[in-house]
């Protein structure tokens, strides 16, 4: 059975939309666009997809390798396609949640993050360099269930195309029982943030029903507008400094480290830690907005 | 993928890039005066209140020192948003006044340097012997 690649077939409705969104932008005043800022994220998104095609063997010889060891084998049957989508999409859920609380994995990830605009854009500022962490590990699972490997390439495809489109500031909200259950944009601009308030929070691909169960949901509030970006926020519009520059901070703390437990901590702590703790992670981040919050009303 | 795929793409963004062009021009950032400022760094350190700073000539590039422990905060416009940096030891790895303007080397891949053209010379050797004492 010859399986679609969704992220190809979806490319020119990725374009139009783009288009679309930045005419909303500027006629409905529905986001906004800076040119510089667009041409970076596009251009992690096209150096995404070819590292992705250059490094695609360590994805087969990994996944080959550990389909080996299978509990079962899992024939064609949409029951089996529905069932592998949301594994994946459960999978994808502890990947992107170790890759916001693991620096090794925030390294690649960031670059995502990296832009301080929020549009259709952002979702193609995609990574170069997944091939130099451990994320695959988190899809292994799958791979020994039994699933076929086309299947599993095909339903994550499925998922990074419904991711596309939550990335925009042009749609609000939908009605509640379906911002109950599905990842939307306003749970996504949460994401994104870098307010005190919605760091570290909805991590969910497709089902936002994962951050409810594991409690890491967080809502979009009014009164608090999303600030996008990260914590430190780039000097910097270009691919390849976006693409290096959490890998050269990275490779920099590991160099000076004074004994293997600290590099350990440097590669495998949260972002952000040091020995010292005279850098901020989200967690302390968070933990003196709550003391501020705190002070300035303490009745809450 | 193919050639065909890839050139596409190109053409793609070079599109939607001219389109971005055309609707919005080059926007830029004003860091407006110290207040604002105070009042931007303010959104991510709670309770920060701005005590004296200087914004360079050209409006694109600022310090501020926090009113409470004389921090001393960078803050750059970048496009048509801002970025911040807080000057602790180690990450400035020098600081000259070369008349009225003030230059500054950081530790810092996408920042590696800031230069903060002044009004008066007194001023930028002021403010350059305030930083050298947290250049490494």
């Amino acid at each position: 059975m010859h399986w679609p690649n969704p992220t190809e077939l979806a490319t020119p409705a990725f374009i139009v939309l783009v288009i679309v969104e930045m005419l909303a932008a500027r006629y409905l005043h529905r986001g906004e666009y800076e040119a510089r800022d667009t041409a970076a994220s596009l251009m992690m998104g096209f150096g995404s997809a070819i590292f992705g095609a250059l490094f695609a063997f360590v994805f087969i010889a990994f996944a080959g390798l550990v389909w080996k060891f299978r509990l079962t084998t899992i024939g064609w049957s949409w029951a089996a396609l529905a069932v592998c989508f949301v594994l994946d999409d459960l999978a994808y859920y502890w990947w992107h949640r170790a890759s916001h609380r693991v620096r090794w994995l925030w390294a690649d990830h960031v670059q995502h993050h990296s832009s301080q605009h929020y549009n259709l854009s952002t979702a193609l500022r995609q990574p170069w360099t997944g091939f130099l962490t451990p994320g695959l590990v988190f899809r292994a699972p799958l791979f020994l269930i039994g699933f076929p490997l086309p299947m599993i390439v095909f339903v994550h495809g499925v998922n990074l195309v419904y991711q596309f489109w939550i990335h925009t500031e042009a749609i609000d909200r939908f009605p509640r029982w379906f911002e109950a259950v599905m990842n939307t944009p306003s749970h996504h601009r949460v994401h994104h943030a870098v307010n005190a308030r919605y760091l570290d929070a909805n991590y969910a691909g497709v089902f936002i029903v994962w951050d409810r169960m594991f409690g890491s949901f967080v809502a979009e509030t009014k009164t608090d507008p999303p600030r996008y970006g990260i914590v430190g926020n780039l000097a910097s519009y270009n691919p390849l400094k976006v693409a290096l520059h959490g890998w050269i901070s990275l490779v920099g703390d590991l160099a000076g480290a004074r004994s293997p437990r600290e590099a350990a901590l440097y590669l495998l702590g949260p972002p952000g830690w040091s020995p010292d703790g005279s850098r901020d992670t989200s967690d302390t981040i968070k933990a003196r907005w709550a003391a501020f919050r705190t002070a300035q009303s303490p009745a809450e | 993928m193919n050639l065909i795929y890839l050139a596409g793409s190109l053409i793609g963004v070079a599109m939607i890039v001219g389109l971005n062009l055309v609707l919005f021009g080059r926007a830029k950032s004003a860091l407006g005066n110290i207040q604002d400022l105070g009042a931007r760094i303010a959104a991510d350190i709670p309770g920060f209140r701005a005590g004296s700073g200087i914004v360079g000539n050209d409006g694109s590039v600022a310090l501020v020192t926090d009113g409470a422990d004389s921090t001393i905060f960078l803050i750059k416009a970048f496009g048509d948003r801002v970025v911040t940096r807080k000057l602790s030891r180690g990450m400035l790895r020098a600081v000259s006044a070369d008349g009225s303007t003030l230059s500054l080397r950081l530790k810092d891949f996408t920042l590696p340097k800031a230069r903060i053209a002044l009004d008066s010379e007194i001023t930028a050797r002021d403010w350059e012997a305030r930083l050298r004492k947290l250049a490494v």
